[in-house]
Formats: structure tokens, C-alpha cells, sequence
């Protein structure tokens, strides 16, 4: 039984480098990509154009040998959740003369627009879960820090220190995974001199009586470890007003550009065929 | 030699929110040269970290000056240049990795210092190539063994072109592997004209320095070489440290072997002892030299295994078909590498973990998923490796009575079992029930963590690296401790990666290797097994080593010698020396 395994909840970064064209492209093509698709398939009104949109999607995971199984499994979580907004719409609309009643169970009724509604935001939902997921599949943690660090430069402009804003992305994605064993730690600590973890039968109200106490403890080691974190960096220079270097200098290929630039096109007519 | 670090009547308190601060160090001066070695030395609370928190500017001292190559570290615009000269690899290995991988954690430093690209690039591959990490420098630090991250932090350093690194007690929480492969990559770097500064409590890792400096309450008590400290018992004793054990067993054989002088290490007691012209011949042990236990089993455990993440692509198996006794009465001992799986079989047995395949007997229990782990948790008591994430209430005294309050003990009953946990600890009830858990030290903290779970009185006590990070004086209380609860009728179970320790408590070892037991047998045929030992990346203790570099020199001492007392009785047998 995984009961503190905490960590395995943190699943970031499932990156799956296998090395595909989709793979090579310049990380900020990638960010690209993803961005117009899930702005497209979320404000697309009609419904094929998020059946087009899915399709898509799907051809991304085909060209970047991705298993469709790895992609699924990222849908079964909110699935429930997702059918239990879709049985709503089924009983949005009133029946008219070109909304064809399908089924009345007493005074609720489930119109043929409903049914399409309902389609198509489970449809919605599910392109933009395997979207959202070709950004961990496709991007590892450094090309998404590199890739951003370089698209948000611009806000300097507007003096809005894009450098610091990565850093802090960057650090607590390295401090999750560290807050989970830490958590895990106390919970063990905690369980080992009698509290109940790990044990059967417990209602809702126990459970949380449990996490309360690991709460405390578990900001007071945080902040611990943030201190010597922060000395660390502050050891190897960091926060001097020099300007920083970088250790990867991203090209950006003519691929990329095409690729954006279909992208773009491709995102542009879903959104307003 | 050009002078590196000028350090010159420095003072400083640590801020105590609502209190008087606490004063760290008073009056230091000392100098340090370019190219020397230099360990520092002190008990816990001496002021050794704080110090070395100056020597790169970390800290700025309240009165008296540090100076770094001429720079003063009280001029914040000197801080660039003096974090680039002066490196320092703390403790924690976990904390100070930054990036989301290797080879961007090791670029931090350099991008800090404005460098180009190329460059940047040039030197990350340079400083990982040195430290063997280059081919996994993509992987995600948090993957990687506590050893090999204390590398990556080295690399990290190396990539700013430091004139001078600082280990801040870094190998404390590594494994003898992982400490030899600090100290060589320490060999590596002196070669290459790098100053080094070395925080230990290990007092063989100090004597490899040329120079010592020794701290006591923040008092600069001892500045010179390794010889003049350690041959000088008194102020030894006096700074609450321990001679090296290699110099305290071999004073003790110069009656018999008199061309010993003074060896703080084990090469040195090798190159002092002439070879025998003929071989001298010892009786061999009988068997109260040991400890023997022939009580029944009180832990089976049959072909246990146990995967962490089961079913996810993150899967790792921790144990693997893992069979093992544990006599009742006994204090059994697990070693291993780190990453082996001695702490996931511990946390087996008090039902943290339940096997998933094979059967586990702890006691009257059978733990599996029907056990009562209420019941089993409170027969038997764990204190864990960190004493930071045991300790969660605000007051030593709360934090003790945990346990009592949950099983819902109160009024003088309770008060009572504390007061007697924090005895038997050796902790004063009324001096201690009041402090705040955070700001005790680490000896202090692993006492509570001590007397929190022997105040529920459990039959079976499992204790995981209970001296891990320790200051000499602070680590013999502890076994002490150990040894005076289980004299008590207690079984202990122990995991270590300090087989001195283990040869000195335990009757029984179970060596582990990836997740497999290896073998489960009396201690002194393991600790004594070199090439065994050594095939599975452990160390033997220091009188296991020098027994057999006396056998090589023609005194047969007995094979099964894991520490110094028999070491001693050994030549005792031999009668009083003639001449």
C-alpha cells in the first residue's frame, strides 16, 4: 500500500524523449504550437472545428511517437468529473422548431442541441487535457524554462523582470518533489509514535485530523530548507546586477518558423470557421 | 606564499528574535595561505559553519574584518568576486541543487558571472568530466544518490574557476563510498593548486589536512598540525573532540610493536611497522570476545519484496525477495550502500511499509494488510535518520509526550513517563522540557527523537543512522544510549552506514545490495570480510583494517578483530613485551 508515497502524486516532467522531428523543433516553436492550439480549441464555437482541433492533437502525438496510452491515462482522473458537466447540458436548451426533442423525463427535457453541447465539451475538454499534456510530453522541465525565459525577454521592455519571474518557476519545480519528502517524512514521524496514517477505516473527519499537525512542521522545514537554498544560490553569485549568461543559446531553424506559422494558420481557421 | 584569507579579530552573534543574540564567534584571527589544506575542527555549536559562512561572505561580521585576496567582504560590491574565488559544497546535498538538471545546475554559477555561452558550456563540460557525472547530464538532480549529488555540487563549484573550496562537514551524510570519493576528488583538486577548507567531525578526515584549525564555544582554541592536536590528549579533551581511532589503538600496541609513532591514519601505521623476520602466531578468540545471542527469532521475514510507485512508469524496486531473522534480545544491524533498501526494510517493520509479496513476523504480529498497525506501531518504536522531520511540536517536553497524549495519557501519569524517557536519554527534565525543539543542536535533537519513542516503551526499537552527522562526544553518548536500552531487554535494529559503530553494538548483520540480502550472519564475520566488504562498496572498521595490515607484517593476529579492545587483547595474550 503507497500510503506515503506523497511524491508519486507530483508527476511533472513525463518527459518522453524519443527524439521525434516534433521533439527537435526549437522549444519556443513548441510553446508556440501548444499555445495557439489550446487558445483555438478553447474559444472555437462550432463543433467540428474541436473535432478538427482533437485531430490535431492527435496527429502531434503521432508524429512525436507518443503512445496514445500514455495520453489516456491523463484523462481518466477528471473523466467523471467531465461527465457529470456534460449531463447538464443535455437539459440546457427548450425543444423548437429547429431543436428536435429527443427524451422527457417529467418536466426535463433533452433537445438534440443539448446532446451536441455536451458532445462538445466533453470533446473540448479532452483536446485541451492531451494538449496540455503534449507540453510534459514533449518539452523537458529546462526546454520549457529556456523556451519561456526567451518568449517573455520582451517584458523587460516594460520593465518586468522576466529573469526573476523564470528563477521562481524554475525553483519551485526543483522544491515540489522536496516538499513532498519532506511531508512524507513527518507523516512517518508522525505515524511511528501512534498517529493513525495508513490505517483502515477511517471517515472524512479523521483523515483530516491527521494532516493538520503535519501542516505546521511541514512550513517550518520548508522555510528551513528555502533558507539554505537561497544560500546556496547566493554562494555561486546569483543576484549580482550583472547580466545574466545563458548555458544553451536556442536557434531558431526555418522548420520552426514554418512550423509556427502553420500552426498559427491552422489555430486562426478553427477558431473562426 | 601569497596570503588567500586574512581573517583578523572577527566577532559575530546570531539575531535571536525577541532575545539577546547569540554569540557565535569571539575575537578569531587567523590567516590562510594559497594551496593549503586545512580541516576545521569542533564540536556541534562550536562555531565551525558560521565561520566558514564568513570565509565567502555569506556572513559579514559584526566587528574585526575578513578579507579575501585583499577584497573586504564588508563591501557588498566585492561579494561577485569573492563568491567566484571562494566555493563552498554544504551538507544538505538536496538544497543546494537549483536547476532541474545536472547540467544546468552546474551552469548556475557561471551564468551568474555574465559569461558567454561557449564558455559556459566549456567549463560545465570540463568540471563534470572531472567529477565522472558528464554522461547523465540531463538527468533531474533529485534521482541521483546523495554521493552523487554532493559531486554535482562540486562540479557546480569548479565551474567558476574557485581559487579555494569550502566543504561544509559534506560528507556527513554520505556513505564510505561516497566520503572516499569526496576525499579523492579533495586529493584531485589540492593537485591542481586549490586551497581547501575542510568542516568534519570525522577526525581521520582531518588529519589528512596539513594544517588544523580547532573551535571551542566560538573561541579559536587550537591553530597547527594534525600531529600537535591529537598527540596532546588534554586539549583534545578539553574541545570536546576524539583522537582519531587509528592513533588511539595503536598508542596502545607501542609496548609490543615500538617503532609506532603516533599514526592518525591507517597508511602511516602501515609504513611504521618493520615486517616481521618471523611470523608471530596468536591464540585464536574464544568466543566471549563476542556477543552471543541464541534467544529465539523475534523478526522473520521471508522473501519479501516491496516496489515504490508500483504500476506507474516511475516504478522502482526497492526490495527483492528479501529473507532475514532477528533474534529477540539482540541488536541486529543492516548495512549497505545507500540506495540498498535498508531504510524501506526498516520502515517495514513497524508496518509503515507492508510487503507486497512474501510474509513478514514482527513479534506476536503478522504484518500484512489485516495487521492492527495501532498496536504493532507501539511494540515497536522508530527513530528516524533526520532528527529535523521527527520533531514537529514547539517544546522538547511536547514533543516527548506525543505518543503518550495520542494514546490519551494525561495528568501526572504523563509527566512522569517523560520525565523518565528524558532521564534515560540523560536529558534534565526541568532544564530541557521548555526549550524550543528548532534551536537545540544535533546531538540534543536526536535525544529527543530518543526519548519520544522509548517513552512508549516499545519491545522492538529500530533506529535509522542514529549517529549520522554527529560530533564525536555527542555520537558516544548515543551508543551509549543504545547500548543501555538494550541491556534493558530491548531488540534493537540498526542501520548504519558507520560500521565502527556497528561492530561495537551489534551481534548480527544483514548486508543488503540493491534490494537483495546479501547475507545475515555474526557481525564480526562480516566486518571483518574485507574483499566482501569492499564488493559491496562498504569499508571495514579501522581495526578490522589494521589487523590486516598486521597480518601482513607477519603478526597473525586473529582474522575476526572488528574493534580496538580486541585488538588489544589480542597482543595482550601475548605476555608483557620483553625489552
Amino acid at each position: 500500500m503507497a500510503n506515503f508515497e506523497f511524491t508519486q502524486n507530483l508527476s511533472f516532467g513525463q518527459y518522453l524523449p524519443t527524439n521525434s522531428w516534433f521533439h527537435q523543433r526549437d522549444p519556443r516553436a513548441k510553446i508556440l504550437v501548444i499555445f495557439f492550439l489550446m487558445m483555438a480549441i478553447t474559444f472555437a464555437r462550432n463543433t467540428y472545428m474541436v473535432f478538427a482541433g482533437l485531430l490535431i492533437v492527435l496527429f502531434i502525438f503521432l508524429i512525436s511517437h507518443i503512445p496514445l496510452k500514455n495520453a489516456l491515462r491523463g484523462i481518466r482522473t477528471p473523466l467523471p468529473f467531465l461527465i457529470f458537466i456534460a449531463f447538464f447540458q443535455l437539459f440546457r436548451f427548450a425543444p423548437g422548431a429547429d431543436n428536435i426533442l429527443i427524451l422527457t423525463i417529467w418536466s426535463f427535457t433533452i433537445t438534440m442541441q443539448g446532446l451536441l453541447a455536451a458532445g462538445t465539451i466533453i470533446l473540448r475538454f479532452v483536446s485541451l487535457i492531451l494538449t496540455i499534456s503534449l507540453v510534459s510530453f514533449t518539452l523537458s522541465t529546462s526546454d520549457l524554462i529556456y523556451g519561456l525565459q526567451s518568449l517573455l525577454k520582451p517584458l523587460n521592455w516594460l520593465k518586468i523582470p522576466s529573469e526573476d519571474f523564470i528563477m521562481v518557476v524554475q525553483i519551485t519545480l526543483r522544491f515540489l518533489p522536496l516538499l513532498g519528502q519532506a511531508t512524507e517524512q513527518i507523516a512517518k514521524a508522525q505515524a511511528a509514535r501512534g498517529a493513525a496514517w495508513g490505517v483502515k477505516n477511517q471517515n472524512f473527519k479523521q483523515r483530516i485530523q491527521l494532516i493538520i499537525p503535519v501542516i505546521v512542521p511541514m512550513f517550518l522545514t520548508s522555510l528551513q530548507k528555502a533558507e539554505t537554498m537561497a544560500m546556496a544560490m547566493d554562494s555561486r553569485g546569483y543576484g549580482n546586477h550583472l547580466k545574466r549568461g545563458a548555458y544553451r543559446q536556442l536557434t531558431f531553424k526555418k522548420q520552426d518558423g514554418f512550423l509556427v506559422v502553420t500552426a498559427f494558420l491552422i489555430s486562426v481557421m478553427l477558431l473562426y470557421l | 606564499m601569497a596570503i588567500l584569507i586574512e581573517v583578523n579579530q572577527v566577532s559575530y552573534s546570531h539575531p535571536v528574535p525577541g532575545g539577546p543574540p547569540h554569540p557565535a564567534l569571539r575575537e578569531i584571527s587567523f590567516q590562510i595561505n594559497e594551496g593549503e589544506h586545512i580541516a576545521i575542527v569542533g564540536a556541534n555549536g562550536s562555531g565551525k559553519t558560521t565561520l566558514a559562512r564568513h570565509l565567502n561572505a555569506l556572513f559579514v561580521p559584526d566587528s574585526g574584518t575578513v578579507r579575501i585576496m585583499g577584497l573586504d567582504t564588508k563591501e557588498r560590491t566585492n561579494h561577485l568576486k569573492i563568491h567566484q574565488r571562494i566555493g563552498m559544497v554544504f551538507q544538505s546535498p538536496q538544497e543546494q541543487m537549483i536547476a532541474t538538471s545536472i547540467e544546468e545546475d552546474v551552469a548556475f554559477g557561471p551564468e551568474n558571472l555574465g559569461l558567454p555561452t561557449q564558455e559556459i558550456q566549456q567549463r560545465v563540460r570540463h568540471s563534470l568530466e572531472l567529477v565522472e557525472m558528464w554522461d547523465q547530464r540531463t538527468r533531474s538532480p533529485q534521482h541521483l544518490s546523495a554521493g552523487q549529488m554532493q559531486r554535482v555540487a562540486l562540479a557546480g563549484i569548479l565551474a567558476m574557476q574557485p581559487a579555494c573550496v569550502i566543504f561544509d562537514e559534506s560528507t556527513a551524510m554520505l556513505d564510505p563510498f561516497g566520503r572516499e570519493d569526496v576525499l579523492r576528488n579533495i586529493e584531485t583538486l589540492k593537485k591542481s593548486g586549490i586551497t581547501i577548507l575542510m568542516i568534519t567531525h570525522f577526525m581521520e578526515e582531518a588529519s589528512l589536512a596539513n594544517r588544523i584549525i580547532g573551535l571551542h564555544q566560538g573561541r579559536l582554541r587550537f591553530d597547527g598540525s594534525p600531529e600537535e592536536l591529537f598527540t596532546n590528549d588534554k586539549l583534545v579533551k578539553s574541545m570536546n573532540l576524539d583522537k582519531p581511532r587509528v592513533l588511539w589503538f595503536a598508542q596502545q600496541l607501542t609496548p609490543w610493536i615500538p617503532t609506532i609513532k603516533s599514526p592518525l591514519t591507517v597508511e602511516q601505521f602501515k609504513k611504521q611497522i618493520e615486517p616481521r623476520p618471523s611470523t608471530q602466531f596468536f591464540v585464536p578468540f574464544e568466543d566471549h570476545y563476542f556477543f552471543r545471542n541464541t534467544q529465539d527469532s523475534l523478526v522473520i521475514g521471508n522473501h519479501i519484496s516491496f516496489t515504490y510507485l508500483q504500476n506507474t512508469p516511475l516504478a522502482h524496486q526497492a526490495l527483492e525477495d528479501i529473507s532475514f531473522t532477528i533474534r529477540e534480545g539482540s541488536v541486529h544491524g543492516l548495512i549497505g550502500a545507500t540506495g540498498s533498501g535498508k531504510s524501506t526494510l526498516l520502515q517495514h517493520l513497524n508496518g509503515l511499509y507492508i510487503p507486497q509479496t512474501g510474509d513478514l513476523k514482527v513479534g506476536p504480529f503478522e504484518v500484512n494488510q489485516e495487521t492492527d498497525l495501532l498496536q504493532l506501531r507501539r511494540y515497536t518504536g522508530m527513530v528516524f535518520q533526520n532528527p529535523n522531520y521527527q520533531l514537529f511540536e514547539q517544546y522538547v517536553g511536547d514533543e516527548i509526550a506525543y505518543g503518550l497524549k495520542v494514546l490519551g495519557i494525561t495528568g501526572s501519569e504523563l509527566r512522569e513517563r517523560v520525565k523518565l524517557a528524558m532521564s534515560q536519554v540523560g536529558l534534565d527534565f526541568e532544564e530541557f522540557k521548555d526549550r524550543m525543539t528548532f534551536a537545540l543542536s544535533g546531538g540534543e535533537k536526536r535525544k529527543v527523537a530518543l526519548a519520544s519513542t522509548l517513552v512508549l516503551d516499545p519491545s522492538l526499537m529500530l533506529l535509522d543512522e542514529p549517529t549520522a552527522g554527529l560530533d564525536p562526544i555527542a555520537r558516544r553518548e548515543i551508543l551509549g544510549q543504545m547500548v543501555r536500552v538494550h541491556n534493558e531487554g530491548k531488540t534493537l535494529v540498526v542501520s548504519s552506514h558507520q560500521l565502527e559503530d556497528l561492530a561495537l553494538l551489534t551481534d548480527h548483520v544483514t548486508l543488503l545490495s540493491e534490494g537483495k540480502a546479501v547475507c545475515n550472519q555474526e557481525t564480526e564475520k562480516i566486518l571483518s570480510d574485507h574483499t566482501l566488504l569492499h564488493q559491496y562498496q562498504m569499508i571495514a572498521p579501522i581495526a578490522a583494517q589494521m589487523a590486516s595490515v598486521l597480518h601482513e607484517k607477519g603478526w597473525m593476529v586473529p582474522e575476526n578483530i572488528i574493534i580496538g579492545q580486541q585488538l588489544v587483547a589480542a597482543f595482550q595474550t601475548l605476555g608483557e613485551p620483553n625489552g
